[in-house]
């Protein structure tokens, strides 16, 4: 099917994590001036509202809203597929390579239209057609472009003061209270530097096992993933073979703990002290760079020792504060990218043009979470930074190569929303200001409006601009038992309804592994429960004859599950594999049973049905608005339209075909006459 | 000569340090050459509950109270490498590492064996990163994880067996089928009955995996021939030992294919006065208490060689006359009626000979020496050096002639 | 003779501030591959005397330091030149790689 093209040039601005509950809220309020414009010019439902697909989940949406397919089809399940040699197992999904689905970019590609394919975290790398026509900026994980091959060192929080007494680096530290990153001598970790360092190079591995053995916390409820903290001792100046008089100095240990840049802390004219600068050695005579407070200072280009290699890298800067008299300095340095890192760049040769007339690709940062001060100072302004270099780059690359479809992918807003919004409600474990943090959360949409406001000029120029999300986020209410977390095997609810055991050790203490002869099945995944089959799996109990009777078992036991605290239920849908066509989600790549949670038992999102709303106006609902060329001006339908629509009407407007396991429909009702 | 010893021992483990007692009791010069720590791999065993006398000790401890028996006798200790040895004199020679030259009478390899390596691939890379040889050096540093061990030997499954100890499991990869482990059994059974200690049979390592440190291995199993993988954060290897023998590849020593060097009951080598003792020679138990009890007999052994040739060179090599040397053996009647008839033949009519005694039943490497295969055999020597073997008569006229002639 | 010594502030001092040409060995006493390593080290310190510095760390003793690096079991010798890392060796080591990789680190 192809039909006459109603527009040359489509942009989809994708925001991973918006909400069109909260855009509503804040439009409404009149802080989102260019979301408004859009929506006043284009064509969309009242509240703005797509209709999610399941599970709301970020690499299978995505997928789905660039092919049309459900995930059932396209085959990319949740975060990560199940490993089907070992139930236990889960493997990393970021990869075109396992999507059954055609692309719409492979479409216009090959229909010759040029089109860019932008850190979009749903099957878009590695490129999955040779056309020329194609252009793909990596999209190995969500987080941010560079994320997933460049980063040659993570991101760190420095204290230095006159009261600490030694240098001390302590990698991949997790911080679970929220306060300072003072590092007692003794402190034990619950965490080791493995478990942390696991958790944020898991995008580099192929498959994993994750026992998640916790009642209520899972991968979801992880509001701040490990960062290096550095302490380091204040002194008065010594051996420097250039010191300002007064100067007093500090060390700056980076590089897993191999590098170290002496640093000085410096007075002003008035005897303030009012700058840090960082040197390459005590015996250099200028620094390397100086530091202001509260300045954030992006892109420093300094070398990263990597196993004795000096590579040359991007690190970012901000201090927050250097106290008067110079006894305390407290700093946040992002992570390092290497500069000559172009391998999830297609072609190589768009790295160097990006980089030479934009800038290097900017850090992110994940540090924030209870500690209010990190998530204002720094998670905050440092995505508003990612997100205007963005806009630029995609900009540059518009007005440069006549690029006609894009596909754009910023993860700012679910980034923070996995980090702060949780703290917009008063939490019994934290002394968190839940006003604050809603404000962080209006100030996120501000961000993101200031970014889409990059983009109102195309309007003007003849382009069909779709703004939309894979998901949306909410607040959480509490954390019910956990079912359905993405992160792995979520044992305890299973294990107390007798599907799921445990093994022991000598002592009869449990071990973090699954008793497969004692198991009859297991929840992996957000959404899905697998079981243990005879014949099927390894070490299959379940007589398939059995299969039934069984899964119908589990489902009445889901359904009778009730949270010891509230005396609730807490799953709202299962069904079986089969029966779960009726939401895209049958096949092979799911479970035999497919469950969602009741609304006010999500954590962020991923758990439940699209349709759940929380707390401060949060909604899992993804966002729908289009404005421009061949769409109606000034439009509102009521047509639900679906995440499987998205594709269909762009292939309508651009007059291209239909790609091959396209399920959704046209959103004929927002289409010009 | 101040690089000149009696006794020289290769290695300072148990074999070599029990060697170094005996050569020291005998009042022999002798020295250690050892190139890492005394004790040598005993070193890396915690306990040890089957040498005689103590109930439970550790490895280090055992060997620091050999060490200092050793000392007490006068032993010395040099700390080098032997890289190359000359056997082809009666004085032998050593050169080490730091290219000293050091000579002997007698020389004891006691250089024992060393792990095993796989060579494939990630092995080498990832050593000291997850990859790992030793459970008492490194075992605690993956506490909480996944670990993996190679091989199912006593050192295996012990070492295993502690392993567990720091770690969440312990997965053991064993070559064989399913239920068969090379240790003793009384480890085996300790090791199915360890909650924390898992099997994969049938199969070997043929990768290690990570790029910092070790984030698993590639497995293969040999009877289906399908490859998998296996997280884990540590990869401990006990693929048994070989031989530390490579050094003496071109000494003329014989050494057999898998690098051990065969020896008879005094601990002798094809090669006279040299002796291989503990781990480094072919036997049948490599255990402490065996290691010192072959360091004793070569001790001996090499202690009776040294005053052979101490006694020959005295009275044989310097004497003015011609030596008659006549080998017997107090079992062979006929050996000593042809002594006996000997004596009276030289004492009767000349002082040209002076005969010296040779009892084959101790001094062997004589015999050896002048092949000497049956006896009653004689030997006519002038100035050390051999002249002609005796034809042998019992009639004393014949014998007369030959002497004389 | 027995290597120097280095705690968390010597640390900083030698390898950094003097820049000085190294190798610092991280070992544990319980640990007979470092008992072996160590010696080797401690021969080869004597023949570069003046030219290249040789250093020991007890991880028993400096928690913090070794905790720093995320090493993953002793011995392991990491070389330093103008306080840049240069490149390490684990495990059980032979005189020749050490000296192979001190001519490296000044060349």
């Amino acid at each position: 099917m192809k039909c006459e093209a109603k527009t040359k040039k489509i942009i989809v601005l994708g925001l991973d994590g918006m909400d069109p509950s909260l855009t509503k809220k804040f439009m409404d309020e009149g802080k989102l001036p260019n979301i408004k414009k859009f929506v006043e010019r284009g064509a969309q439902r009242e509240d703005l509202v797509m209709l999610g697909g399941l599970p709301t989940i970020t690499p299978p949406l995505w997928t789905t809203l660039a092919t049309g397919a459900y995930p059932g089809t396209h085959g990319i399940t949740c975060f990560w597929n199940q490993d089907h040699d070992d139930l236990s197992g889960i493997v990393y999904n970021l990869d075109s390579r396992m999507s059954k689905a055609e692309p719409l970019w492979n479409v216009s590609a090959e229909a010759g239209k040029k089109t860019l394919v932008w850190h979009w975290p749903g099957s878009a790398w590695p490129p999955s057609s040779t056309n020329p026509n194609l252009y793909v900026v990596d999209g190995a994980q969500p987080a941010a472009v560079q994320m997933s091959a460049a980063n040659v060192d993570t991101e760190k929080f420095l204290v230095a003061s006159e009261k600490i007494k030694k240098v001390i680096y302590k990698p991949k530290y997790i911080n679970e209270t929220g306060a300072g990153c003072v590092i007692e001598e003794l402190e034990e970790d619950k965490f080791s530097a493995e478990d942390a360092k696991a958790l944020l190079e898991r995008h580099k591995r192929p498959s994993i096992v994750n026992i998640e053995l916790d009642h209520t916390r899972g991968e979801l409820s992880l509001v701040m993933p490990p960062y290096d903290v550095i302490n380091s001792p204040i002194k008065p100046a010594e051996g420097w073979v250039n010191a300002p008089e007064g100067a007093k100095e500090f060390s700056v240990i980076t590089d897993n703990g191999l590098t170290r840049r002496p640093a000085l802390v410096l007075k002003n004219a008035q005897g303030i002290y009012d700058r840090v600068a960082i040197y390459q050695s005590k015996n250099e005579k200028e620094p390397l760079f100086e530091l202001e407070e509260d300045k954030l200072i992006v892109n420093v280009i300094d070398k990263v020792n990597v196993n004795g290699n000096l590579v040359p890298s991007t690190r970012s800067f901000k201090v927050l504060e250097i106290a008067p008299d110079g006894s305390e300095v407290r700093m946040w340095l992002g992570t390092a990218y290497d500069i000559n890192n172009d391998e999830r760049w297609h072609p190589k040769q768009l790295y160097r043009d990006v980089i030479d007339n934009v800038g290097y690709v900017p850090c992110f940062s994940q540090l924030g979470g209870k500690n209010y001060e990190f998530s204002a100072r720094v998670l905050q302004p440092v995505w508003q930074n990612y997100a205007q270099w963005q806009a630029d780059a995609l900009n540059y690359l518009i007005e440069k190569h006549g690029f006609e479809i894009i596909f754009s992918h910023l993860h700012m807003i679910d980034a923070q929303g996995h980090i702060i919004w949780s703290f917009a409600k008063e939490r019994e474990d934290s002394d968190t200001d839940p006003l604050a943090y809603q404000k962080l959360i209006e100030n996120c949409y501000i961000h993101a409006d200031e970014y889409i406001g990059s983009f109102l000029h195309l309007l003007d120029e003849e382009w069909t601009v779709i703004i939309t999300s894979d998901h949306g986020l909410v607040c959480r209410q509490d954390l019910p038992p956990l079912l359905g977390d993405p992160g792995g095997v979520n044992v305890r609810v299973m294990q107390e309804l007798g599907f799921t055991a445990l093994k022991k050790d000598e002592s009869g203490n449990e071990l973090a592994e699954i008793d497969w002869e004692k198991t009859i099945a297991v929840n992996t995944r957000s959404a899905y429960i697998w079981l243990n089959l005879k014949g099927r799996n390894p070490h299959g109990i379940v007589d398939p004859a059995d299969k039934y009777e069984v899964e119908e078992k589990i489902i009445d036991a889901l359904y009778g599950y009730r949270d010891p605290k509230t005396g609730k239920g807490i799953v709202s849908l299962a069904l079986r594999n089969k029966d779960a066509v009726i939401l895209g989600l049958d096949g092979p790549e799911t479970g035999d049973i497919v469950f969602f949670l009741k609304e006010g038992n999500n954590r962020t999102h991923g758990d439940c049905l699209p349709t759940a709303e929380c707390y401060f106006d949060t909604s899992i609902s993804p966002i729908f608005i289009a404005a421009g060329k061949g769409l109606k001006e000034g439009f509102t339908t009521t047509r639900v339209i679906r995440e499987v629509d998205l594709t269909p009407t762009m292939a309508v407007l651009a007059g291209l075909r239909m790609p091959a396991q396209c399920e959704g429909a046209p959103v004929y009702q927002i289409l010009e006459d | 000569m101040e690089n000149c010893y009696d006794l020289l021992i290769i290695g300072g483990g148990p074999a070599g340090l029990s060697a170094a007692i005996y050569g020291g009791r005998a009042k022999l010069k002798t020295l250690i050459i050892n190139k890492g720590a005394v004790g040598g791999l005993v070193n890396a065993t915690r306990e040890i509950v089957n040498y005689p006398g103590y109930l439970k000790v550790s490895g280090p401890d055992l060997m620091k109270d050999f060490k200092k028996h050793a000392e007490n006798v006068g032993v010395e200790f040099l700390k080098d490498e032997v890289i190359s040895v000359d056997y082809n004199q009666v004085l032998k020679t050593l050169t080490t590492r730091k290219g000293k030259q050091v000579s002997a009478k007698a020389v004891i390899i006691a250089c024992g064996s060393e792990p095993r390596l796989l060579n494939i691939p990630g092995e080498k890379r990832l050593r000291g990163m997850g990859v790992a040889y030793c459970a008492t050096c490194d075992a605690d540093f993956f506490e909480g994880e996944d670990v993996v061990v190679v091989g199912s030997g006593d050192q295996a499954i012990e070492e295993g067996m502690y392993i567990t100890k720091f770690a969440r499991k312990v997965t053991v990869i064993v070559l064989h089928d399913e239920g068969v482990l090379d240790c003793n059994k009384a480890s085996a059974e300790r090791a199915f009955n360890n909650k924390k200690m898992e099997f994969i049979w049938n199969s070997t390592v043929e990768e290690v995996l990570g790029e910092e440190n070790v984030e698993g291995v590639k497995l293969k199993n040999i009877k289906t021939g399908s490859s998998s993988i296996l997280d884990c954060q540590g990869v401990f290897f006990f693929v048994g030992m070989i031989p530390s023998t490579s050094f003496l590849r071109d000494s003329g020593l014989e050494i057999d294919q898998k690098g051990y060097i065969p020896v008879n009951d005094l601990m002798e080598t094809n090669i006279e006065g040299v002796y291989a003792v503990g781990d480094n020679r072919v036997k049948y138990l490599r255990q402490v208490v065996s290691a010192a009890g072959d360091g004793a007999a070569a001790a001996v052994a090499a202690e009776r060689y040294i005053e052979e040739i101490e006694n020959f060179n005295a009275k044989v090599l310097k004497s003015d006359k011609k030596v008659l040397l006549l080998f017997f053996n107090a079992s062979v009647s006929e050996s000593l009626q042809y002594g006996a008839m000997l004596e009276e033949i030289v004492s009767e009519c000349s002082d040209r000979y002076e005969i010296i005694r040779v009892d084959t039943a101790t001094k062997k490497t004589l015999a050896k020496k002048y092949h000497i295969k049956d006896i009653p055999a004689a030997v006519v020597l002038d100035k050390g050096e051999k002249i002609k073997d005796l034809e042998i008569s019992m009639d004393k006229e014949k014998m007369k002639f030959n002497l004389f002639s | 003779m027995p290597l120097h010594q280095l705690d968390d502030d010597s640390f900083e001092e030698i390898i950094y501030d003097n820049g000085e040409a190294c190798l610092v060995v991280f070992s544990r006493k319980s640990c007979h591959v470092c008992q072996e390593v160590v010696p080797v080290l401690e021969e080869l310190e004597y023949k570069y005397h003046g030219k290249f510095g040789f250093y020991r760390v007890d991880i028993e003793e400096q928690k913090t330091l070794f905790q720093r690096f995320s090493f993953k079991g002793v011995p392991q010798i990491i070389f330093f030149k103008n306080g840049e890392y240069q490149g390490k060796l684990s495990g059980k080591v032979e005189d020749e790689q050490v000296e192979e990789k001190i001519s490296n680190t000044l060349d």
